[in-house]
């Protein structure tokens, strides 16, 4: 897999609608562009690479049997994303309370340093925000990503995270809180706690 | 786009020293940029990418090789080898348009015994044992195998693989005999009762075919059968062959002719006389 | 000495499709030519243990081919051997039929043997088409995937029955590469009518008709014969043995007496097959335009 990922022929949209006409080297092309990113992201809510491994051959399992089915709109990547998350919650499912989703060692000097890029990136956005989640404790830093960032609904935060769905909302409650409080500014930047 | 992540922030991001508001911010452009993700697959350290390609090995398996039909993975968990359960899914499923044929010729049957006549129960048990029977018969030539030449330039056992396509060819019509037996009501108990019957009639041809012609050895039981039960029925009833004081006889033939058609078969014999 | 055939008939109801040939074959690629009907497949059947000769012996490899069980199976084990006709089983997939195959020449384990049907489908240009139903492939890769069940395992004896059918001219080419790949260490027999095929691919080449093996020897030496007997000439008359108008509006003349106008032309393969076709045999040759005088 050290080939580059990036093949300038083929869009996402056409090769995924190759691996829906049975085209196994189209799937596997979508595969070293999306393996990667796709593994990093759901190794950050569950840290267990067995778990997160079967679900990445679970995942593109899903993609190709549902290639047919996608309707062409929006990103491919989005797509997959959501087959991921998907198939990470329903194979915690069941399960016993998983090793909760790391606190991020957050490198202290990165923190204060905040490159150019990053300016951009987040400036723009919600600058205060993030460092308002910063401030959070881990607990309350993971129902916050399950819930507002991933979308997730109580239960299916309360799968990922091996937690009653009490524990939950009352995380989810405090989370909101403090973030009211630590923030001058109207809550609705932050989507879906309004 | 805009701008992009840049590489020191995905190195971040994979090593996991960002934090979650810029995790967030990371996330979402990925989903927008092909570059960027080129960028994280380039920065992944090698664990990753030695699991993500065993993911693929797995994943590869799934795709290439077919699931197995549901009866033969019930057999993989009772012993059958995976070999054998390859040969035993390509028989079963080249033997279907056989199955069909057998299928339509005893509902007939099966629809006569519904008469509730004597003559009718007497057909339906003519006909029940008689499917497997010549659906092994039809196991040792080309209406069940499509590709006789291929197949007899394998160094296979021949004789292995004529049993198993018996086999195969048995296991999909005795399911669905017994099951329209069922089916149709005035039957149930007659439903099972051709089974030892059947059993014992495909071992004997099985081993009768090491000497002569599989064609001729079920042609024998055929009319054999078929002479036993129109008597039976015009002197006492159809049910006669089958009563429960007979069923350890067809038990007992049928290990007879087992242990037989072993010897044989050790012996470099094969049914059908084809090596 | 791979393949040693010795003086071996086939007669069908009284019937002989192949009378007393005789041939022995070694290390390369050996074309088989000749007219359909000529006795080519029932050769190769005889050859595979498909069949048995009525009388005659076939010995492949040191072993007898058509003596005890261990024999046999001991040619079958070094064998790969690619049928004119297959009829496909319903609802296989082309990773499914090679594995099929693959189980039938005693690759048991799982492992190695999912990894050579791989192989084979590869050498092919099928990997893409692995999970695809049988039914719904061309039929060019149809008989590709015919070719790759009888490379399994490199065999060390190939027998090919019209591999080119169904292919395009690419994928000529690319069967072509493949088996002159192979064919330095396997004897490899390919029984075809199209002469180009014979003439891009085999060393040597034995000419069937009618039963009977009417050249055997290098392909040089066929073309050979042929030398002093082929013309060009702008118009057609009688007295050519075979002659066809040929792309550039000139007629092509092969056998028979030499035209007035006639430029001598460079034989080819197939010229030199027509003219010893012509001779006695059923006329047959891919040339449409030919006219058998």
């Amino acid at each position: 897999m050290g080939v580059s990922a990036v093949q300038t022929e083929a869009g996402d949209a056409e090769l995924l609608r190759a691996a829906g006409n049975g085209d196994e080297a189209a799937l596997r092309s979508l595969y070293d562009r999306h393996a990667a990113w796709l593994y990093v992201r759901l190794l950050r809510r569950c840290n267990d690479e067995d778990v997160v491994a079967d679900v990445l051959q679970d995942t593109f399992l899903g993609v190709w049997r549902g290639a047919r089915s996608w309707r062409g709109d929006g990103e491919v990547a989005a797509w997959i994303w959501g087959i991921g998350l998907r198939r990470l919650i329903s194979r915690l499912r069941g399960t016993r309370a998983p090793t909760p989703a790391r606190a991020d060692e957050v490198d202290s000097a990165a923190g204060n340093v905040v490159s150019a890029e990053e300016t951009v990136l987040l400036g723009v956005e919600h600058g205060d925000l993030a460092a308002a989640l910063g401030r959070l404790s881990p607990e309350l830093r993971a129902v916050v990503q399950a819930t507002v960032l991933d979308g997730l609904t109580t239960r299916e935060a309360a799968t990922l995270l091996g937690l009653p769905q009490g524990t939950v909302k009352g995380r989810v409650r405090r989370a909101k809180e403090l973030l009211r409080v630590e923030m001058a500014a109207p809550v609705r930047q932050l989507g879906g706690l309004g | 786009m805009k701008w992009h992540a840049g590489e020191e922030l995905i190195g971040r991001y994979v090593q996991g020293r960002l934090d979650l508001g810029r995790c967030a911010s990371v996330e979402a452009h990925l989903l927008a940029c092909a570059e960027c993700r080129a960028r994280l697959t380039a920065q992944v350290p090698p664990q990753v990418t030695d699991r993500v390609a065993g993911a693929w090995s797995g994943l590869r398996e799934v795709l290439d090789v077919p699931r197995l039909p549901a009866t033969v993975r019930a057999l993989r968990r009772v012993g059958l080898s995976p070999d054998a359960a390859v040969l035993l899914a390509a028989a079963r499923s080249m033997s279907t348009a056989w199955t069909l044929a057998t299928v339509l010729v005893l509902t007939f049957a099966a629809m006569a015994a519904f008469t509730g006549t004597d003559a009718g129960r007497a057909a339906y048990l003519i006909v029940a044992p008689l499917i497997p029977v010549a659906g092994v018969v039809a196991a040792f030539g080309p209406a069940t195998d499509p590709l006789t030449d291929l197949t007899r330039a394998t160094p296979f056992s021949a004789a292995r693989l004529v049993l198993i396509r018996a086999a195969g060819v048995a296991s999909t019509s005795i399911p669905l005999a017994v099951f329209i037996g069922i089916a149709l009501p005035g039957t149930q108990w007659l439903a099972f009762a051709w089974l030892a019957p059947a059993l014992a009639f495909v071992l004997i041809i099985l081993t009768a075919s090491t000497w002569i012609d599989p064609l001729v050895a079920g042609g024998v039981v055929g009319v054999g059968w078929s002479a036993v039960v129109a008597t039976a029925t015009r002197l006492e009833g159809p049910l006669v062959p089958v009563a429960g004081a007979v069923q350890p006889l067809y038990l007992g033939l049928a290990v007879a002719a087992g242990l037989v058609l072993a010897l044989r078969v050790r012996g470099s014999n094969s049914p059908g006389g084809i090596a | 000495m791979s393949v040693v055939v010795d003086s071996v008939t086939k007669t069908y109801r009284g019937v002989p499709a192949l009378a007393d040939v005789s041939m022995t074959l070694t290390q390369g690629v050996t074309g088989l030519l000749g007219p359909n009907g000529a006795g080519k497949t029932t050769l190769l059947k005889l050859l595979s243990t498909a069949l048995t000769p009525t009388s005659g012996a076939v010995h492949v490899l040191g072993h007898d081919a058509h003596g005890s069980l261990e024999e046999r199976t001991a040619v079958r084990r070094r064998l790969g051997y690619l049928p004119q006709e297959v009829s496909f089983p319903r609802g296989m997939t082309t990773f499914s039929f090679v594995d099929y195959i693959a189980v039938l020449k005693e690759c048991n384990d799982t492992t190695t043997r999912h990894d050579e049907v791989r192989r084979v489908l590869e050498l092919v240009g099928l990997s893409d088409s692995a999970t695809k139903k049988l039914r719904a492939l061309s039929g060019g890769q149809r008989r590709r995937v015919v070719l790759a069940q009888a490379l399994l395992g490199s065999p060390q004896l190939l027998i090919l029955d019209e591999p080119t059918t169904g292919l395009d001219p690419e994928q000529r080419a690319s069967l072509r590469s493949v088996l002159s790949g192979i064919g330095h260490r396997a004897t490899i027999l390919l029984a075809t009518h199209q002469t180009e095929d014979v003439a891009a691919l085999c060393d040597r080449v034995i000419v069937i008709a009618a039963g009977a093996v009417r050249f055997d020897g290098p392909v040089q030496a066929l073309v050979s014969s042929a030398r002093g007997k082929v013309w060009l000439c702008d118009t057609d008359h009688d007295g050519a043995q075979v002659s066809w108008r040929t792309g550039t509006g000139r007629y092509r003349r092969v056998g028979g007496s030499a035209p007035p106008d006639g430029e001598p032309a460079e034989p080819t393969l197939e010229d030199a097959y027509l003219l010893m076709l012509g001779s006695s045999a059923p006329f047959d040759t891919t040339n449409e335009n030919a006219v058998l005088r």
